[in-house]
């Protein structure tokens, strides 16, 4: 009967540790996402500012040059484009988001500086564009780095709560 | 078959470009496309169209007419750039850009100054969409004059504004480059510094310009034409609305390269053309071969004369 709580006390410890590396890694994505963002957002600033080529050019550039999610984006956002369908670029940003990176489940200030850079790339004026963006990209370096500064920490913490985790649940079984 | 797609791609090219509430308002009247020549949209103003030389004030049928309002225009503006109107900067210096069909929209509103020219155009009030209409094989008559041994002659067309020159010029560009009985198809260099021959959206020409033909989009004529020798050698030049003295110092330059030249000029007869010492020279020089004389009225597009180097008449309208 001992063997088999310890066998069972170890599986509890052992799940919660699994646990929190699971989230451990989470946080490591959403790094990674906000990262992946970040070059996709200065592509298009690059674009703007060197090419002066028009969005849905723009869009369909990137379609060619990422995989995946942003691809399946990028290609959605230059067809809306060419349909006409919406009053402005900004719905067309802002649905867009919405639908398609919810799956990377960013955090609320993240998700509202994403929407900040479609609602200046809808301004007509180049260099008032320009500039806007050059404020939102730097607000959004500034997030990924303190998200980076704070990952250790969140990983330590995770890893001793999920430990702590199981041995509360073990106790609390014996 | 194919016309029919011609006519609803023309349709949805222009319908697509209006806000959602004048798209209505087309849908319920009976526009010939083919037949519209301009929309014209002003804020606060009722929404206008010319369709057959004739105006009309939309909705037709009621006597409380659709006035435009300052969103409509915005949403027209989104559409008419693919909501890039940072990108037609260049573009909207001229005051018009050119759309996706070869349509061009010409705008008038605050003009943007900077070191005494026209920066830009901001608060944009008025917008003139005008339809591109190409009339395939309207140079079919002139070309037995303006070639000898299947060989293009050194032209000029003489018209005044809204005669149809450039649609001339472009038939003719279009003819030249496929070739036919009466002259072997060659290569054709186009500097369109308006963009009014080929139409061209994003560099590609939206009008038939021919299977031989390069097109020097936006272009300044005198360095394009200079620019068309160095890079693509063609055989023939085509430019609309020479009268630069720039423009003539490259017309001799592309003429002593051994080039064909084909151009426009804004007037209604020899004499006048004389009379402007720009142009004078060249006639006097007889550096053209023939000169195309059109008149408008007996009808859009049609010839009054064909003049020789010499000034002699080859052909005349007979009424």
């Amino acid at each position: 009967m001992l063997t088999l709580k310890l066998i069972g006390s170890f599986c509890v410890i052992l799940s919660c540790a699994c646990y929190s590396q699971l989230l451990n890694q989470q946080f490591q994505h959403q790094i990674d996402h906000l990262r992946l963002l970040y070059q996709v957002l200065y592509s298009i600033k690059g674009e703007i500012t060197y090419t002066h080529a028009p969005l849905d050019e723009i869009f369909t550039h990137l379609e060619f040059h990422y995989t995946d999610l942003i691809q399946d984006w990028s290609r959605s956002v230059a067809a809306q484009i060419e349909e006409k369908t919406q009053h402005d670029f900004y719905t067309i940003w802002e649905q867009s988001i919405t639908h398609y990176f919810a799956a990377y489940r960013l955090k609320a200030v993240h998700n509202k500086l994403l929407l900040e850079f479609g609602f200046q790339l809808d301004k007509a004026d180049c260099d008032t564009k320009l500039g806007s963006l050059e404020l939102v990209l730097k607000r959004f370096q500034e997030e990924i780095t303190h998200e980076e500064s704070t990952l250790a920490n969140k990983k330590r913490l995770c890893n001793y709560l999920g430990i702590m985790t199981g041995i509360f649940l073990v106790i609390l079984l014996f | 078959m194919k016309e029919q797609q011609d006519k609803k791609q023309h349709e949805t090219q222009i319908l697509q470009i209006l806000p959602k509430t004048i798209r209505k308002i087309f849908q319920s009247e009976s526009i010939q496309y083919e037949k519209l020549q301009e929309i014209r949209i002003r804020i606060g103003q009722p929404l206008l169209l010319i369709m057959n030389n004739e105006e009309w004030i939309l909705p037709s049928g009621s006597t409380d007419k659709h006035i435009v309002s300052k969103k409509e225009m915005r949403e027209t503006l989104d559409y008419i750039s693919n909501y890039s109107l940072y990108a037609f900067e260049n573009e909207m210096k001229q005051g018009f850009i050119t759309i996706e069909g070869g349509h061009r929209v010409g705008l008038t509103g605050k003009a943007v100054i900077e070191n005494n020219r026209v920066k830009n155009i901001q608060y944009i009030s008025s917008i003139n969409i005008r339809i591109a209409h190409e009339i395939l094989g309207c140079a079919d008559r002139i070309l037995p004059y303006i070639t000898l041994n299947k060989q293009i002659c050194h032209t000029l067309i003489i018209s005044p504004p809204r005669c149809g020159k450039t649609t001339l010029l472009r038939d003719l560009v279009r003819q030249i480059s496929n070739g036919n009985e009466y002259i072997k198809g060659c290569t054709v260099g186009v500097v369109d510094e308006r963009s009014e021959l080929g139409g061209c959206f994003m560099g590609i020409a939206q009008n038939q310009m021919g299977i031989r033909t390069d097109i020097l989009d936006c272009c300044p004529k005198a360095e394009g034409m200079i620019m068309l020798v160095r890079s693509m050698a063609p055989e023939v030049i085509a430019v609309d609305e020479i009268g630069s003295p720039d423009d003539v110092h490259a017309i001799e330059y592309v003429m002593h390269c051994g080039c064909k030249l084909l151009a426009s000029v804004h007037g209604s007869s020899m004499e006048e053309i004389k009379k402007k010492p720009v142009l004078n020279q060249l006639i006097l020089e007889k550096r053209f071969e023939r000169y195309i004389v059109l008149d408008n009225s007996i009808g859009i597009g049609k010839i009054q004369n064909i003049f020789d180097e010499r000034g002699s008449q080859i052909f005349q309208e007979t009424a």
